[in-house]
């Protein structure tokens, strides 16, 4: 079998150990060094898992059932020890958001049942949605959902829960 | 004579190149396993793994995890064992002197945990919601 070299030498013969092959070694090693340095170094991004896991976490607790809990509907309603989310790091730590809607269907219209429920760093949500289309590190990573359920009196209501995230790195 | 000759330097040499290239190839594959699965990927992706689990289950869910790869990579490190500490909606890992990751979660849920380790190289966290 012919072994193809690089170039041939003074001799005509071919060479195989030629410095231009130790060339080629130390460009694919640095080439694989470096690639493998930056994969290490770069932090596993949980946000988009960690926005579905709370959402899903809501949403199993407002409607356990299949059926829309009430209790939602009342003013005072508190989400997080209703659902058992830890307020003070949802809400002061700022790297994360909670809005759910509540809407019911009257006619053809979808009618809101209260005013939005709200929590954690409000000021997220209009990024949220960019963060999810565009290769944006600082924008926070978000799970929003529309579901429809039934209620007591076999009406449909509709919740919308948006559950964004921006913990990326942990401590 | 001498055609032999170079016929024969030809075929060391070709030995010599193979083997260097193999060598070089095998250097890397390990280079890039150990980078990949080194202590500071490992804390990461339990601690994540292990907070992302707790927020996800719901009270009365009992769940197993296996850290035998946390005791194995302790051990390289020289420490003798790998730290795992939840409090304070915090999950810590720690299986090297100078790494450790933290990663937190945020259900309320009250939990209990412990490990197993009663058989080495299966060591287990086992994790319940109450």
């Amino acid at each position: 079998m012919k072994v193809i070299s690089l170039f041939d030498s003074k001799n005509n013969r071919a060479e195989l150990l030629s410095i231009w092959w130790f060339f080629v070694l130390v460009i694919i090693g640095v080439g694989v060094v470096a690639g493998t340095f930056m994969f290490a170094a770069d932090k596993i991004d949980a946000r988009i898992t960690q926005s579905e896991v709370i959402s899903n976490k809501i949403l199993g607790c407002i409607s356990d059932t299949g059926v829309f809990d009430a209790r939602v509907l009342e003013e005072d309603f508190d989400i997080f020890s209703y659902c058992q989310i830890n307020k003070i790091i949802f809400q002061d730590s700022g790297k994360y958001v909670l809005k759910i809607s509540v809407n019911k269907k009257i006619g053809d219209d979808w009618v809101s049942l209260r005013s939005d429920i709200l929590g954690g760093n409000n000021g997220l949500i209009a990024n949220c949605m960019l963060g999810n289309n565009l290769v944006a590190e600082e924008y926070p990573r978000c799970s929003e959902k529309t579901i429809l359920l039934l209620d007591s009196q076999q009406d449909v209501i509709q919740l919308k829960i948006l559950v964004g995230s921006n913990y990326e790195y942990g401590v | 004579m001498l055609k032999n000759k170079k016929a024969e330097t030809t075929l060391v040499e070709q030995v010599i190149f193979y083997v260097l290239n193999l060598f070089f190839i095998i250097s890397l594959m390990i280079f890039v396993y150990n980078s990949v699965s080194g202590a500071s990927i490992t804390e990461e992706r339990y601690a994540k793994t292990i907070a992302l689990s707790i927020d996800s289950l719901k009270p009365g869910t009992e769940f197993n995890i296996s850290i035998s790869k946390l005791y194995e990579l302790a051990e390289k490190n020289k420490i003798s064992e790998p730290v795992i500490s939840i409090q304070n909606n915090l999950v810590s890992v720690k299986v090297s002197k100078s790494g450790g990751y933290g990663f937190q979660f945020v259900s309320s849920n009250d939990f209990i945990y412990e490990i197993n380790r009663q058989e080495k190289g299966k060591e287990v966290l086992f994790i319940k919601i109450l």
